[in-house]
């Protein structure tokens, strides 16, 4: 039977996913007014609410209407033509810039109804921001799955039970498929954000290097054949490996000046989730799908492990048997 | 509440990349993509192991 919490997860992770990909990003007049300010005429999506119903038409067939963003902000609107069912509308969701001369917001398409939710413009980021709900929880499962390795290490060093082992060795294993997936997501993203696939920005060399630590630790245990002393020597790598994590993710990354939102020069979000000045319903999205991994982890581990318990009695079945013979 | 996804789907762009470019919601839809894969990796690799027992008993 299927145990309920695993629908719970799937809908959960589905759920919160959709969420985070549909959720329609809008602007305000500060975001337009940033562009204009520097003759940047690229569109930018903005919310526009209809203050007034009174459309007048102008000589160059557009419309212009009184309305606000979405913080309250009065401006007048061009609209490119009358839309279907203007008289009911609550506002549109527009492609727009700023008209500086003329104090207007213009825009050049609509692209739907006003959005009752929506996230904020982020200058240099738009609908790429939206990565933060898959490639962020990817690296916070990397810390956790490698700091319970280090849990079990350090458990298996008291208690010398196998299990312990291998319970290190296979959240080592989820941690470093965390860590692949966030280095490989974050790459496709610098390539459309930076312009490149990769440029040792600091926390790509960061994770990087962390790569490297958690790959030796693989090769460390594929080298000992002896059980209880690959067993040993692993648990002791990987609370060595592990100091070195908050330093790569949490340290390093966030002193040095980089490219990587949350560097030390950066003006938008600073380190992004602790300074608090995250959008609300962003990180209720981010802080779910997190929360949805990290039950997705303690799956997979429950998993190897019992597949690991099978075989381990398989395996003293087998000598208890060729005990019984001899 | 519509949606803005078919207006960008229409986005003139002849190759996958320009497409992708101005098209920033599918970067992250590919994003997605890869985690799936990893995980459908994951997944794999424990259906072998279970295999394995299985040709054991």
């Amino acid at each position: 039977m299927i145990k309920w919490w695993k629908i719970v997860l799937f809908v959960w992770i589905g759920v919160f996913s959709a969420l985070g990909i549909m959720t329609p990003i809008a602007g305000g007049l500060s975001d337009l007014a940033i562009f204009a300010e520097v003759g940047d005429t690229r569109l930018i999506p903005v919310a526009m609410k209809i203050a007034d119903h009174d459309l007048t038409e102008q000589e160059d067939g557009t419309f212009l209407v009184a309305g606000e963003d979405k913080y309250g902000d009065d401006a007048m609107f061009v609209l490119p033509e009358k839309p279907a069912g203007f008289s009911e509308a609550e506002g549109y969701l527009l492609d727009a810039r700023y008209d500086k001369e003329n104090h207007r917001v213009v825009a050049a398409e609509i692209l739907g109804d006003y959005p009752g939710w929506s996230f904020p413009y982020i200058p240099g980021l738009g609908e790429r921001a939206k990565i933060i709900f898959f490639h962020v929880p990817m690296s916070w499962m990397t810390v956790i799955a490698f700091l319970v390795s280090m849990w079990f290490g350090i458990k298996y060093l008291r208690k010398k039970n196998l299990i312990d082992d291998a319970k290190s060795a296979y959240a080592a294993g989820l941690g470093l498929l965390f860590c692949i997936l966030a280095t490989v997501t974050g790459s496709v993203w610098a390539q459309f954000n930076w312009g490149t696939f990769w440029n040792w920005d600091p926390r790509e060399t960061s994770i990087f290097v962390l790569l490297l630590i958690y790959g030796a630790y693989f090769t460390l245990r594929s080298a000992i054949e002896v059980d209880e002393k690959r067993a040993r020597l692993s648990a002791v790598y990987s609370i060595l490996a592990f100091v070195t994590v908050p330093f790569f993710i949490f340290i390093m990354p966030r002193i040095l000046p980089g490219l990587h939102p949350g560097s030390a020069d950066d003006v938008n979000a600073g380190p992004v989730v602790s300074s608090g000045g995250m959008d609300a319903g962003m990180r209720v999205i981010l802080y779910s799908m997190l929360l949805g991994c990290i039950v997705l982890f303690g799956w997979l581990m429950s998993i190897q492990m019992r597949v690991f318990r099978i075989t381990q009695k398989q395996e003293a079945d087998d000598i208890a048997a060729a005990e019984a013979i001899s | 509440m519509t949606l803005p996804l078919p207006k960008q789907l229409a986005r003139e762009s002849r190759t996958m990349y320009e497409f992708l470019e101005q098209n920033s919601l599918f970067v992250v839809l590919t994003i997605v993509l890869i985690i799936w894969a990893g995980l459908f990796f994951y997944l794999l690799r424990i259906d072998k192991r279970v295999a394995k027992l299985e040709d054991k008993s």
